[in-house]
C-alpha cells in the first residue's frame, strides 16, 4: 500500500505545473550560482597567484635582508564556489616582518566593496533561502489540503494506517523535490570540471558531504511542512505557520544567535587590542630611549682614541642586545594578549554557534562552511600558520644579515678633525629570494573536516526524527472531517 | 464607488488571518531590528571610545614630539549604519596616519570579527528587502485571481464599476491598510531609539524617516506588482509562483549578475598591483635619498669650531631631502590611487546602472545613500584621512621643527642642562572628526533610485490596469 501511495504522491507532484515551475527556478538558480561561483573563484585564484608573485618581486627588489618584509597571501579554496562562507570577509594576507604582528588584513570585500553590496549567490544561499522555502511549499497542504478537498476522508476509509499515509506523503514530497535536483547538481559539477578548476579526491568527498548536508536540511523543511499540515485543519493556517517558521529559522534565529552572544559575552574589539599592544610597545620603547639618554654620559675623558672606540662599540652592542630583548618582550606581550583575546572570541563563538544550532539553517551553514574551509576559523588557522612561518622567515633573514652585516647600511661619522663623512651602501645587488623558506598553506585534512561536522549532521538527523515523530503523533489525533 | 471598494478592501485586508499572522511576524521583526541596532550602537560606541582612549595612552610618558610617528584614526559608529549597514561592515575602519605615508584603511568589522560574517547582519534594509517584499507578495498574490476563483469577481464587475476602478480601488485599499500597519510598526521601532538612549541628531531623524519611507515605497511597489500579477494569471497558485520567480530574480539574481558582469567588462588594477608599483617607486626614491646623503659635504670649518652647528647643518640638509622624498611619494601615491579609484568608479557606475533593473537594487542604493553607508563611504573616509594627514603633518612640523617623513634624523641628547623634561600632552594632537555628507547631498544622490522605485510602481499599476482589461473573469 505504501508503494501505491508513494507512486500516487510522486505522480501528483511531478506532473503539477507548480512543481515543474519551482524546480525549474531552483535548477536555473543552482546552475547560475555555480557559473558565478566558478567565475569568482577563478578571479580570486588569479588574484592570489598574482599577489604572491608581486610580493616576492617586491622583496627581491631589496638590496639587503635587514628589516625585510614579505606579504603572505591566503589561498582560496575551490569549495568556495559552492559555499563562499566568510572567505570574502576575511583578510587576504598578512605582512611577515619583525615590526608587525601577524594579522590577516584587507579582505576582498574591503578592497572592492562593490562586491559586498550585493552578496554572493552560492549553493548555500540556494539551499537556505530557496530550497527550504519550496520544501515547505511542497508539503504545507499535504494533509490539511486533502482534508479541505474531502479526499482525506476517502483515503482513510480504506485499510490504510495513518502513519503509512503520512510516510508516503513525506517520502513522496522528498523524492519529488530531491530527485529532480539531481540534474542541476550534476550540471553544476560538470561546469566545475569543464571550467578547469582542479579538484582532488578529498575535494570531491567534501563536495559530496556538502550536497548530503544540503539534502538533510531540505528533509528537515519537508518534515516541518508535513508536521504543520498534520496539526492544522486549514491549509491557510498551515501555510502561515510554515512561512513564519521559515522566517524564524532562516532569517532570524541564526543572526539573532550571533548578536545575542555578542551582547551576553562581549569581547574587546580588534582596535582595542591593537591600541593596548601599541601602548605597551610605546612604553617599552620610551624606557629604552630614556635608558639610551642615560648612557650618553660617556665619561670618555682621558681615554685614548682606541679605548674610546672599544667603549663605543661595547655600548652599541649593549644597545642592540637591549633592543632585541625589548622586541622579544613586546612580542611575548602581544602573543599573550592575542591568545587571551582569541580564547575570549572562541568562547563567544561557542555560545553563538550553540544558539544558532537551534535552526537547521544555522546547522547547515556552520557544517558546510567548515567542510569548505570558508568557516570562521580561517583567520585563526591562517594566522597560526603564518606566525610559525614568521619565525622561519625572520631566522633566515637574520642569518642573511649576519652573513653580510654591512649590506644596506649607512655609516655616518662626524669628526672635529675630518668633518662629516657618509658612506652609503653602494652595492645595489638585489637579494636572492630563491633560498628563502616557503609558506605552506594550513591543511585541515578531509578526515578532520568531516569529523568536525558529524555532530551537526547528527543534530539535523535528530530534527528529522523528532519532526517525523511529532507528525505521526499529530496525524493520529487528526480529525479527518 | 471607488471609495466603497477602497473601504471594503481595507476591511478585507485587516480582518484576514493572513494579515494577522504575517503582520505580527513583520512587526516583531521590525521592533527587534531597531532594538538590536540600539544595542549594537552602544556596544560599538563603547568599543570605539575604549580604542580612542587606548590610542591616546600610547603617547603618555613621551617627552619628545618627534617620537609621535603616527596617529590612528577610526571610522566612528553611526546609528543609521546599524539600520542600513551598506558597506560599513566590509570596509577598513582604521587608518594609521603617518606624515608622508599612504593612508590605507584596515580592520573591517567582518575581517576582525568573522563571527558576524557567518550569518550576516540583521538590519532594517534586510527586513525591507526580504520580509517586506514577501509580505507584499503574500497579501497581494490572490487579490484578483482569488476573487475569480471564489466567483466574487464576476459579481463585483456585474455592476457599473469599471475594471480600472476596481483594480485601483483594491490597490489603494491594500496600500492604505497595510501601509498604515507597517508605518505604525516602524514608528514603534524608531521610537525605541530615544528610549534606548541612541543619540540621533536632527538630520539623523530626517534620514531615519526617509529610510522608512523608502522602505514603505518598496513595499508599495511589491504590493502593486503582486496585485498586477494577480490580474494577469487565472489561478492564485500560479500567481504565487510567478511572483516567487520575480522575487528571486529581482533580489538575488539581477544585482549579483550586474556586479559580476561589470567586473568582466571593465579592467581595474588590483590593490596588490598598486601596492607593488608603489613599493617599487618608494624603493627608487629611497635609493636616490641615499645617493643624496652620500654626496653631502659638511662645512668642516664650522664643525671644527662648533660640532653642534655641524650636526644641525646636516639635520637641515636631511630635512630638505626628506621633504622632497615625502612630496614625491605622496604625489605618486595620489596618482596611482586616483588611477585605481577612477577605474573602480567606472566599474561601480556600470554595475549599479545594470543592477537598477531590479527594484531591490534601487532600494539598497537609495537607503544606503541616505544612511551614508553607500559605496563612496570608503572613498570619503580615505579623502578625509588624506586631509587629516596634512593637519597632522603640519602639527608635528610645528612641534618638532622639522618635516616628519620616512627619512633619517639625529636624536641629540646632551647633559648640558639637568632640567626635568616635560611630558608631551597627547590631547594636543588634532582630533579626527569624520564628516558624513550633507543631507541635501545624500538626498540628491538617493533621489535617482527613489524616483526609479516610484517609476516601477507606476509601471506596475499601468501594466496591471491594461492586463485586467483583457482578463477573463469567468
Amino acid at each position: 500500500m505504501l508503494g501505491l501511495l508513494l507512486t500516487k504522491e510522486l505522480r501528483s507532484i511531478l506532473l503539477s505545473q507548480k512543481v515543474i515551475g519551482t524546480l525549474t527556478i531552483i535548477a536555473l538558480l543552482m546552475i547560475l550560482s555555480t557559473i558565478l561561483g566558478v567565475a569568482e573563484y577563478r578571479f580570486a585564484h588569479q588574484q592570489y597567484v598574482r599577489a604572491t608573485t608581486l610580493a616576492e618581486e617586491k622583496l627581491s627588489e631589496r638590496t639587503n635582508w635587514h628589516m625585510a618584509s614579505l606579504d603572505i597571501h591566503r589561498e582560496p579554496d575551490p569549495l568556495q564556489i559552492l559555499i563562499a562562507g566568510t572567505h570574502y570577509d576575511q583578510g587576504r594576507f598578512s605582512p611577515i616582518n619583525q615590526q608587525q604582528a601577524v594579522e590577516l588584513r584587507q579582505s576582498p570585500y574591503s578592497d572592492d566593496p562593490l562586491f559586498s553590496l550585493f552578496r554572493m549567490v552560492d549553493f548555500a544561499f540556494v539551499v537556505t533561502i530557496v530550497i527550504s522555502l519550496f520544501a515547505l511549499l511542497f508539503t504545507f497542504d499535504a494533509v490539511s489540503g486533502e482534508r479541505e478537498s474531502g479526499t482525506l476522508k476517502l483515503m482513510m476509509s480504506n485499510a490504510i494506517a495513518r502513519r503509512t499515509l503520512v510516510l508516503a506523503k513525506g517520502l513522496g514530497a522528498w523524492l519529488g523535490l530531491v530527485l529532480p535536483l539531481g540534474v542541476p547538481i550534476l550540471i553544476s559539477m560538470l561546469i566545475i570540471v569543464l571550467s578547469g578548476v582542479t579538484l582532488t579526491t578529498g575535494d570531491w568527498t567534501r563536495i559530496a558531504m556538502v550536497i548530503g548536508v544540503g539534502l538533510l536540511t531540505t528533509t528537515v523543511f519537508v518534515m516541518l511542512g508535513l508536521f504543520f499540515s498534520s496539526v492544522t485543519r486549514s491549509s491557510q493556517t498551515s501555510f502561515l505557520l510554515s512561512l513564519i517558521s521559515w522566517i524564524a529559522f532562516v532569517l532570524i534565529l541564526p543572526k539573532l544567535a550571533i548578536v545575542s552572544a555578542g551582547q551576553i559575552q562581549p569581547v574587546a574589539s580588534a582596535a582595542e587590542i591593537a591600541a593596548t599592544r601599541n601602548t605597551y610597545s610605546e612604553d617599552m620603547w620610551n624606557s629604552f630611549y630614556r635608558s639610551l639618554e642615560d648612557r650618553f654620559d660617556f665619561g670618555d675623558e682621558g681615554l685614548s682614541d682606541e679605548e674610546r672606540d672599544t667603549r663605543l662599540w661595547e655600548r652599541m652592542e649593549e644597545q642592540n642586545a637591549l633592543r632585541d630583548s625589548i622586541r622579544t618582550e613586546i612580542e611575548s606581550f602581544d602573543r599573550t594578549l592575542r591568545e587571551r583575546w582569541r580564547n575570549e572570541q572562541r568562547q563567544q563563538q561557542t555560545l553563538a554557534f550553540a544558539l544558532a544550532k537551534v535552526s537547521p539553517v544555522g546547522l547547515f551553514q556552520l557544517a558546510t562552511q567548515r567542510l569548505s574551509g570558508t568557516d570562521v576559523d580561517v583567520k585563526s588557522r591562517q594566522e597560526q600558520a603564518m606566525t610559525a612561518y614568521r619565525e622561519d622567515f625572520l631566522d633566515f633573514a637574520q642569518q642573511k644579515v649576519a652573513e653580510d652585516p654591512q649590506a644596506g647600511t649607512v655609516s655616518i661619522s662626524i669628526s672635529t678633525e675630518s668633518g662629516t663623512s657618509i658612506r652609503g651602501d653602494r652595492d645595489r645587488t638585489r637579494i636572492d629570494v630563491s633560498e628563502m623558506p616557503r609558506y605552506q598553506q594550513p591543511e585541515v585534512g578531509t578526515g578532520a573536516q568531516i569529523a568536525s561536522v558529524l555532530p551537526d549532521i547528527g543534530i539535523l538527523g535528530l530534527m528529522v526524527l523528532l519532526l517525523a515523530g511529532m507528525t505521526v503523533a499529530g496525524i493520529h489525533r487528526y480529525d479527518v472531517r | 464607488m471607488f471609495w466603497t471598494i477602497v473601504a471594503k478592501e481595507i476591511r478585507h485586508q485587516l480582518y484576514s488571518a493572513t494579515f494577522a499572522y504575517s503582520f505580527a511576524a513583520v512587526a516583531v521583526l521590525i521592533v527587534l531590528t531597531f532594538a538590536l541596532a540600539a544595542g549594537n550602537f552602544h556596544d560599538s560606541q563603547s568599543r570605539y571610545e575604549a580604542a580612542l582612549a587606548e590610542n591616546l595612552k600610547r603617547y603618555e610618558g613621551m617627552t619628545d614630539w618627534y617620537r609621535v610617528r603616527e596617529a590612528s584614526i577610526m571610522l566612528p559608529p553611526q546609528p543609521l549604519a546599524l539600520l542600513v549597514s551598506g558597506v560599513s561592515n566590509d570596509i577598513g575602519r582604521k587608518i594609521d596616519v603617518t606624515p608622508g605615508g599612504a593612508p590605507v584603511a584596515y580592520g573591517s568589522r567582518y575581517g576582525d570579527e568573522p563571527i558576524f560574517a557567518v550569518f550576516q547582519t540583521l538590519d532594517l534594509l534586510f527586513i525591507f528587502l526580504v520580509v517586506f517584499s514577501l509580505f507584499a507578495v503574500l497579501l497581494g498574490y490572490n487579490s484578483i485571481c482569488g476573487e475569480r476563483e471564489q466567483g466574487t469577481l464576476k459579481l463585483a464587475l456585474s455592476g457599473t464599476v469599471t475594471r480600472s476602478t476596481l483594480l485601483m480601488g483594491k490597490a489603494t485599499g491594500a496600500l492604505l491598510a497595510l501601509g498604515s500597519a507597517l508605518t505604525i510598526a516602524l514608528l514603534v521601532g524608531i521610537l525605541l531609539f530615544p528610549l534606548l538612549r541612541v543619540p540621533l541628531s536632527g538630520t539623523d531623524w530626517i534620514r531615519a524617516a526617509v529610510i522608512c519611507l523608502i522602505g514603505l515605497l518598496f513595499f508599495a511597489v511589491w504590493l502593486i506588482l503582486s496585485i498586477g500579477v494577480s490580474a494577469v494569471v487565472r489561478r492564485p497558485s500560479s500567481s504565487f509562483l510567478v511572483l516567487l520567480i520575480i522575487w528571486i530574480v529581482s533580489l538575488l539574481v539581477i544585482p549579483r549578475v550586474a556586479v559580476v558582469a561589470s567586473n568582466y567588462l571593465s579592467d581595474v588594477p588590483s590593490v596588490d598591483e598598486v601596492d607593488s608599483r608603489m613599493a617599487s617607486y618608494r624603493r627608487d626614491v629611497n635609493l636616490e635619498q641615499r645617493d643624496a646623503l652620500a654626496s653631502y659635504q659638511g662645512p668642516s670649518t664650522e664643525l671644527t669650531e662648533d660640532p653642534m652647528a655641524g650636526v644641525m647643518h646636516f639635520q637641515e640638509y636631511m630635512d630638505s631631502i626628506n621633504q622632497i622624498a615625502t612630496q614625491r611619494t605622496q604625489e605618486q601615491w595620489a596618482r596611482l590611487t586616483e588611477e585605481r579609484d577612477n577605474a573602480s568608479r567606472e566599474r561601480e557606475m556600470l554595475a549599479l546602472t545594470l543592477s537598477r533593473i531590479s527594484p531591490a537594487a534601487c532600494l539598497t542604493l537609495a537607503a544606503s545613500h541616505v544612511a551614508g553607508t553607500e559605496l563612496s563611504l570608503k572613498h570619503r573616509f580615505h579623502e578625509q584621512a588624506d586631509a587629516y594627514e596634512d593637519i597632522f603633518s603640519s602639527f608635528l612640523t610645528e612641534k618638532t621643527g622639522m618635516t616628519m617623513g620616512g627619512g633619517m634624523m639625529f636624536i641629540i641628547a646632551t647633559d648640558d642642562d639637568q632640567q626635568v623634561e616635560e611630558l608631551i600632552d597627547p590631547s594636543e594632537i588634532p582630533e579626527f572628526s569624520f564628516q558624513s555628507p550633507q543631507l541635501a547631498e545624500s538626498m540628491t544622490t538617493a533621489g535617482i533610485d527613489i524616483g526609479l522605485l516610484g517609476m516601477f510602481g507606476l509601471l506596475f499599476i499601468l501594466g496591471g490596469v491594461v492586463a485586467f482589461r483583457n482578463y477573463d473573469v469567468r
